[in-house]
């Protein structure tokens, strides 16, 4: 097996770095040195980091305001249990 | 004052305080109702599954330990609640016939070209961005990656939710990258000079 064959084999696992050290630093070397395999390797992280950096994302307008109503409700009751 | 974390509200929340539990709930809504709306594709049934998650946990808050982490109980609720109401629907799950045979014929990488540092987008740019090429992943890859990209659950977690394997929620995990990769590489790569 060639190392891109290798690095394509292992890819899930090299992403989420659950491979043993040394196959690990193997195939960072192999990807740094190889023009396709670099470019998928750093468009793959980029990808998920762009995911992982994202701001919360929001509930849509009407889930939140009918949520809030909801908790609102849960909140008057505790109140209500606080002073009775 | 920092705002208190999700877990102190939680074990206050089990002691009795429903403010604290109302507190916890609306920080962690956004997160079960996009993981739950990933996997159905659909608003309304998601936000039907954000409200029984929410009933569910009250009426179980008595009897949970105040060690329990809120985060994974509601993520848990809400996969397995999305889960049945596929089963109930036996439909199809949103699954994208064109691009799951794009996968499968070349299941790695096809552009290859680097992307370019200097791209950016405004903020609401970059998540409808984000937002449309999340649309067009299948459903099941879609949650995964959510779960462990965006809510940052590991995958064994992220397996147990949705009631997989650890090797198969793998293998639908590096779907879904790799196919991210490839719709969002026309708004990041390099152009080629004309």
């Amino acid at each position: 097996m060639t190392p891109c064959e290798q690095l394509h084999a292992e890819l899930g696992e090299y992403l989420e770095e659950t491979l043993p050290g040394e196959v690990q630093a193997a195939l960072d070397a192999h990807a740094s040195g190889c023009a396709p395999c670099r470019v998928l390797v750093t468009t793959l992280h980029e990808t998920m980091r762009l995911y992982r950096d994202l701001v919360p994302w929001p509930l849509p307008a009407a889930v939140h305001a009918r949520l809030e109503d909801l908790l609102r409700r849960v909140r008057r009751e505790a109140e209500e249990d606080m002073t009775s | 004052m920092q705002p208190e974390s999700v877990d102190t509200l939680m074990e206050r929340a089990v002691a009795g305080d429903l403010r604290a539990f109302a507190e916890a709930f609306q920080r962690c809504a956004p997160g079960v109702f996009h993981a739950a709306r990933h996997l159905l594709g659909d608003d309304q049934d998601a936000e039907e599954i954000l409200q029984d998650v929410m009933l569910a946990t009250l009426d179980a808050l008595p009897d949970l330990s105040p060690q329990q982490n809120l985060r994974t109980w509601l993520f848990r609720l809400a996969a397995q609640g999305a889960r049945q109401k596929l089963q109930a629907r036996r439909g199809p799950t949103g699954e994208s016939p064109e691009l799951a045979a794009v996968l499968e014929e070349n299941e790695l990488a096809r552009d290859l070209t680097p992307w370019d540092p200097a791209v950016s987008y405004d903020a609401e740019e970059l998540r409808s961005v984000l937002h449309r090429a999340l649309e067009q992943v299948p459903a099941v890859p879609r949650v995964i990656f959510w779960l462990r990209e965006v809510e940052r659950f590991d995958l064994e977690e992220t397996a147990d939710m949705l009631a997989l394997s650890e090797y198969d929620a793998a293998t639908h995990l590096l779907r879904a990258r790799l196919l991210l990769r490839e719709l969002l590489a026309p708004y990041f790569r390099v152009e080629a000079e004309t």
